[in-house]
């Protein structure tokens, strides 16, 4: 196999607090992406998926305390100076951000704006005219019609689907060969969600642009993700190929999330909750932090943590006590 | 695919007229009217050697003469006509008021927006000194530093400037709290823009309409504070401006009322006019602010 175009090991985000300790709201996050692949986090809101994903470009607030290894190429991340980190991101890693509403500065045209992403690391120092063009161009490539018109747009007068998609040309405007989308299509309504979804797989195919897609929304991880990395509390607590952690979940919580998605095969049963509240990151928990809310736990469960370990071919699980594949999906 | 809305079938050069008007008259009248009370006081000053013949320093045998054809706001103690005296000191009396708006308004902005996004010690520090100069008796401090500077339309211009930056400071320091929080600054980080490149291109054009407000009523401010100085006798007779042909015409209050009344009537209506405008304006800024998204 060849080396993973991202990296990330024993990730750990956490606020620290003056007299108590600190809030953690990431720990002990490993998983790896390869080029070219499409990868899915889902999780609840409060599970650390954006804070894992602005990690990867160092956009977290100022008062998080990040430890850890966040590999790209090869190179540290955490360690970059602030020059090496502003010449990766746009280009080499960008980011797709979850509302298009207040993703564009209000006061500057949409053109100007994807320009100046291009402009910021334009080696050849192309002119005027070659970077409108260029900016028509990917207006074009994410289906906006009349795209030379409508650059000289300011933000309100775009649509929300004509923003997210005016916000995914700015992040590709460099073909980064990571693009990070922290759930792009939530504020949009299903039709554009759609659209929105083909453009992200299109750009994946043909530029070979590796996706990390944040999400709660498990049809869409479904459609798109040939992996997916269930988060809960901050931590991986499944990592595997999608079709088996979605029909055979081996984590009592993957289970217990993928009940909870409607199905129209199963129309007018009731939905089944999770019971409780995830735990709040303020307070400790010892051991699993899925335990307090688990049909299946035990003593060890709420003593002792357990390591994401495999279970599979490609497929991890943090769990003492796995759920058998075949027997959860009968269930 | 089309997801673009229906485009005007008009060219911009019809359209964007057309939008300007419809833009005026969406004003509140009281907006519009400070407007033209501005652009009144504006053109006597810009137009006033067509205005008037007479030459506001030259002295006359007609000494203290009332209003009439010849000298319609009269002439003072000297001979010299009032009208030309009143329009020429529009140009001194707004040309301060302008520069040192120019100077209160781009330091204040500077600090406020370092101190803003930056934070921290800087911050701490940056408005430590601003708390200082607030609480500064402004005129009492300006007429001092007058007097020991000398008089002068440049020294003029510098102490009003330099004492009247903390307000604009702290206004814009409180919007780019506000604004480097937004989404649209995350963005613009995620394309690899540095703090130099997100204050002046992403930031500062959010602040500048906040500052037209600040900036017309600072105009007015400015405008009030000369004549202050002027009329304590600390202007410049060589460019006399309206507070000095007030400071003048005072000794001739109940001989001579057209001495004082004009250059009086010229302030007042440039002062009210500036604080109108600046009251339209924000009226005007506030609906766009709050339907931004």
């Amino acid at each position: 196999m060849s080396a993973p175009l991202l990296s990330i090991r024993e990730l750990g985000v956490s606020f620290p607090r003056k007299e108590a300790p600190s809030t953690t709201v990431v720990e002990g996050v490993s998983f790896d992406i390869m080029p070219g692949e499409i990868v899915g986090i889902v999780g609840e809101s409060g599970s650390g998926k954006s804070m894992t994903a602005r990690s990867v470009l160092r956009l977290l607030p100022k008062s998080a305390e990040l430890s850890g290894s966040i590999r790209f190429r090869g190179r540290e991340i955490p360690e970059m100076t602030d020059e090496e980190i502003r010449d990766m991101r746009g280009a080499l890693v960008s980011m797709v951000f979850q509302d298009p509403m207040t993703s564009f500065n209000p006061v500057l045209r949409i053109g100007d704006q994807i320009g100046e992403a291009i402009a910021l690391h334009d080696r050849a120092r192309r002119g005027r005219r070659a970077l409108r063009d260029r900016v028509a161009k990917l207006l074009a490539l994410v289906g906006i019609a009349d795209p030379a018109e409508r650059a000289r747009s300011y933000p309100h007068e775009f649509s929300g689907g004509m923003r997210q998609r005016a916000l995914t040309a700015m992040a590709v405007a460099n073909s980064p060969a990571l693009l990070i989308a922290d759930e792009p299509t939530t504020a949009l309504d299903v039709t554009v969600q759609d659209q929105v979804l083909s453009l992200l797989r299109e750009l994946n195919e043909n530029s070979g642009t590796a996706i990390l897609l944040i999400t709660h929304n498990i049809a869409v991880v479904a459609s798109l993700c040939r992996r997916v990395i269930v988060m809960y509390a901050g931590r991986v607590i499944e990592d595997g190929p999608t079709d088996e952690v979605l029909t055979a979940p081996r984590h009592p919580y993957t289970w217990s999330l993928l009940q909870s998605v409607p199905r129209i095969d199963q129309a007018g049963t009731r939905l089944t909750a999770i019971k409780g509240q995830p735990p709040d990151p303020a307070t400790p928990l010892a051991g699993c932090k899925f335990h307090p809310r688990c049909p299946w736990a035990e003593q060890r469960c709420g003593e002792q943590e357990p390591a994401l370990s495999p279970i599979g071919e490609a497929h991890g699980v943090r769990c003492w006590l796995p759920m058998n594949g075949i027997a959860a999906a009968a269930q | 695919m089309t997801l673009a809305s229906p485009l005007p079938t008009r060219p911009a050069w019809v359209t964007r007229p057309l939008t300007v008007l419809a833009a005026v008259r969406r004003q509140p009248a009281a907006g519009v009217m400070g407007a033209l009370l501005v652009l009144v006081t504006i053109l006597g000053a810009l137009l006033a050697p067509f205005l008037t013949a007479a030459d506001p320093l030259a002295l006359g045998s007609d000494t203290l003469a009332e209003p009439s054809w010849a000298h319609p706001f009269g002439t003072d103690d000297l001979g010299r006509d009032v009208l030309a005296r009143v329009l020429y000191g529009g140009r001194v009396s707004l040309g301060i008021g302008l520069f040192s708006a120019a100077i209160s308004v781009g330091l204040g902005m500077t600090i406020g927006m370092v101190a803003g996004f930056f934070g921290g010690l800087l911050d701490e520090v940056l408005m430590r000194i601003t708390e200082a100069f607030q609480i500064l008796p402004k005129l009492l401090v300006a007429v001092v530093v007058v007097s020991l500077i000398g008089s002068g339309l440049l020294n003029e211009i510098l102490v009003i400037g330099l004492l009247s930056w903390p307000a604009t400071a702290r206004i814009v320091r409180g919007r780019v709290q506000v604004i480097r929080h937004e989404e649209f600054i995350a963005a613009a980080e995620m394309s690899g823009a540095g703090p130099v490149r997100l204050l002046a291109r992403h930031i500062a054009p959010n602040v500048l309409s906040f500052l037209l407000v600040s900036a017309s009523l600072q105009v007015a401010s400015a405008i009030m504070s000369e004549s202050f100085l002027s009329f304590l006798g600390l202007g410049d007779p060589e460019h006399p401006s309206w507070g000095l042909l007030l400071q003048q015409g005072q000794l001739f209050l109940q001989q001579a009322w057209w001495l004082t009344t004009f250059p009086g009537l010229a302030l007042a209506m440039t002062v009210l006019g500036l604080n109108l405008l600046g009251d339209g304006l924000s009226g005007s800024h506030a609906a766009p602010a709050r339907s931004r998204r």
